[in-house]
C-alpha cells in the first residue's frame, strides 16, 4: 500500500467499510498524520448526519433496560479501553480486533504496508509485489478471523513468550500469532505444526519461519489436527518435527 | 440521479404549514448547556445517570434507527443498540471533544457494533447474494421521508452526489458492506469505490457545512 492508497481509505474508514486489518493499519496511519485525523473526524461527523434520515422511535422497553443496565455498569477510567460485555460474541470480536492489530503490525513490520519504505527503496515493483502478497495473505487471515466457529487457543513457549492460534475448522485454516518468542541464533528457526492423532496422520507444517522471526503470524491448514505445536528446527525447516515441542496445545474442545 | 418519489416528498414538506411545524420540531439553535450533547456526555463521564437519560432521550431515535437499518431486525437492533449505549456509558471518559461531537462519537460506536454484528452473523457471500435482490438503500431513505428540516438538508445533499458516490456511501453505511463488497456488488474496480466513498463524503461534508 502506498501512502496515497492508505490516505484514500479515509472515506471507507469513516463509513466502517473496512475490515479489521485495514482498520488497524489505517488507525496506525492516523496517529502519524494530523491532516488525515482532521479529515477523518470531519467525515465521521458527516457520516453521523446520515443517521438523521434513519431516525426511528425505539421501543419504549429499550429506555428502561438501558438505564437499568447503566446503574449496574461500572465506568472505565479515561484512556483505557472500556471492557466489553463478556458475551462469547463480544469476546470473539475483541479477539478478532486484537489479532487484527497484531497481524497488521506484523504485516506492516514486514515492510509491505509502509509507503515511505516503498518510496525510499526506489524499487517500486518489488514493493508492489510484496504488497500484493501481503494483501493476499491479509485476505486469507481475514477469512479465518471472520469464521463463525473461530476458537482461540494459547500455548506458552518454553523460554518465554507465547503463541495464540485461532482455529476456524469451517474454513480448514488457522492463524498462529507469535507473541515475543525468545530469539534463536542464525542456525535455528521456529516451525509450527498441526498435529493429528498419531494413528490418523503425521504433523503438517506450512514451512519454517524465517531466520530471526519471533513475532508475526502464519496461516496453517487445520486438517484433522487435534493439537498445535511449536518446534525449533534447523534453517530450512524439517519435514517432520525433529525436536521436542517448546509449546503444544490441544485444539479440540 | 434524481428520484421521482423524492421530489414529491420535498414539495409536500415545503408547504407553509409543514414549514412551521418543521421549525418548531427542530432543535434549539441556541447552545443550551443542559441539552448540549457534548456537555451531557462530559457529565456522563463523571457518572451522572440523569445526564445519560437526557442524552438517551435526544439520541436514541437516531441511534436505534441507524442500528435497525443496518441489522434489519428489530429484536437484534434493540440488543445492539443497548450494547452500544451501555458501551458509551462505560467508556464516556474516553470521549474527546477535540476529536468530534458526542453525537458522532456515540453513533460511531453504534454503527461499528451493528456492522460487526451483521458481518459475523452472515458469511459475506450470503450477504452479497441477498443484496443483489434487495432494494438499494436510497429507496429506504425516500420511503422514510420525514418533515424534519435536518433530514431535508441531508437528503438534499445526498441528492447532490453522483449516483456512484451515493450508492457507494449508502451501501456501506446502511448495509454494513465493506468497500470490497461494494466493489463486487456494483462491479466497479476497488480503487474507484474507495475514491468515490471519500469524495462522496467530502461533497456531503461541504454541502452540510460540517466542520470538525
Amino acid at each position: 500500500m502506498t501512502t496515497s492508497d492508505i490516505h484514500s481509505l479515509s472515506g471507507a474508514y469513516a463509513l466502517d467499510a473496512v475490515d479489521d486489518l485495514e482498520r488497524a493499519a489505517f488507525e496506525r496511519h492516523l496517529r502519524e498524520c494530523d491532516a488525515c485525523a482532521l479529515e477523518v473526524s470531519e467525515l465521521r461527523e458527516t457520516v453521523s448526519r446520515l443517521a438523521d434520515t434513519a431516525a426511528v422511535e425505539p421501543p419504549p422497553s429499550l429506555r428502561a433496560s438501558v438505564l437499568d443496565a447503566v446503574t449496574r455498569t461500572p465506568q472505565a477510567p479515561p484512556g483505557r479501553p472500556g471492557r466489553s460485555q463478556s458475551t462469547s460474541h463480544a469476546a470473539a470480536a475483541r479477539w478478532r480486533r486484537f489479532a487484527a492489530v497484531s497481524v497488521a503490525a506484523g504485516v506492516l513490520a514486514a515492510g509491505a504496508g509502509v509507503g515511505t519504505w516503498a518510496v525510499a527503496s526506489r524499487n517500486v515493483d518489488d514493493a508492489r509485489r510484496v504488497a500484493v502478497a501481503a494483501q493476499q495473505r491479509a485476505a486469507e487471515i481475514e477469512q479465518v478471523l471472520a469464521a463463525p466457529d473461530l476458537k482461540v487457543f494459547t500455548t506458552p513457549i518454553k523460554d518465554g513468550g507465547s503463541v495464540n492460534v485461532a482455529v476456524a475448522r469451517s474454513v480448514n485454516k488457522a492463524v498462529a500469532i507469535l507473541n515475543d518468542l525468545p530469539g534463536l541464533g542464525d542456525d535455528q528457526v521456529y516451525q509450527l505444526w498441526m498435529i493429528p492423532e498419531a494413528s490418523v496422520g503425521k504433523p503438517a507444517s506450512p514451512g519454517p519461519l524465517a531466520i530471526g522471526q519471533t513475532t508475526g503470524s502464519q496461516v496453517l491448514t487445520v486438517g484433522n489436527a487435534v493439537q498445535f505445536g511449536v518446534t525449533i528446527e534447523p534453517p530450512g525447516g524439517s519435514p517432520q518435527p525433529s525436536t521436542d515441542p517448546v509449546g503444544i496445545v490441544t485444539i479440540t474442545e | 440521479m434524481t428520484n421521482p418519489g423524492d421530489g414529491e416528498a420535498r414539495t409536500t414538506d415545503m408547504s407553509p404549514v409543514s414549514r412551521g411545524r418543521l421549525y418548531r420540531s427542530s432543535p434549539d439553535p441556541e447552545p443550551d448547556p443542559a441539552r448540549d450533547p457534548n456537555e451531557l456526555l462530559k457529565r456522563v463521564a463523571r457518572g451522572d445517570e440523569a445526564a445519560f437519560a437526557a442524552l438517551y432521550d435526544q439520541l436514541s431515535p437516531r441511534l436505534y434507527g441507524l442500528v435497525l437499518r443496518v441489522v434489519r431486525d428489530p429484536a437484534m437492533a434493540e440488543e445492539v443498540a443497548q450494547e452500544a449505549l451501555v458501551e458509551a456509558w462505560r467508556s464516556a471518559a474516553r470521549f474527546d471533544p477535540a476529536k468530534g461531537s458526542a453525537v458522532s462519537w456515540m453513533l460511531t460506536i453504534a454503527h461499528r457494533r451493528a456492522v460487526d454484528r451483521v458481518r459475523s452473523e452472515q458469511a459475506a457471500s450470503t450477504r452479497l447474494r441477498k443484496a443483489a435482490t434487495a432494494d438499494v438503500p436510497y429507496d429506504d431513505v425516500v420511503e422514510q421521508a420525514t418533515s424534519r428540516i435536518e433530514r431535508q438538508q441531508v437528503r438534499r445533499c445526498i441528492d447532490g452526489l453522483t449516483e456512484l458516490q451515493r450508492e457507494a456511501v449508502l451501501l456501506a453505511y446502511y448495509r454494513g458492506y465493506t468497500y470490497r463488497e461494494v466493489s463486487e456488488l456494483l462491479d466497479i474496480p476497488l480503487p474507484t469505490i474507495k475514491t468515490r466513498m471519500r469524495d462522496g463524503l467530502i461533497r456531503l461534508r461541504d454541502c452540510l457545512g460540517v466542520t470538525a
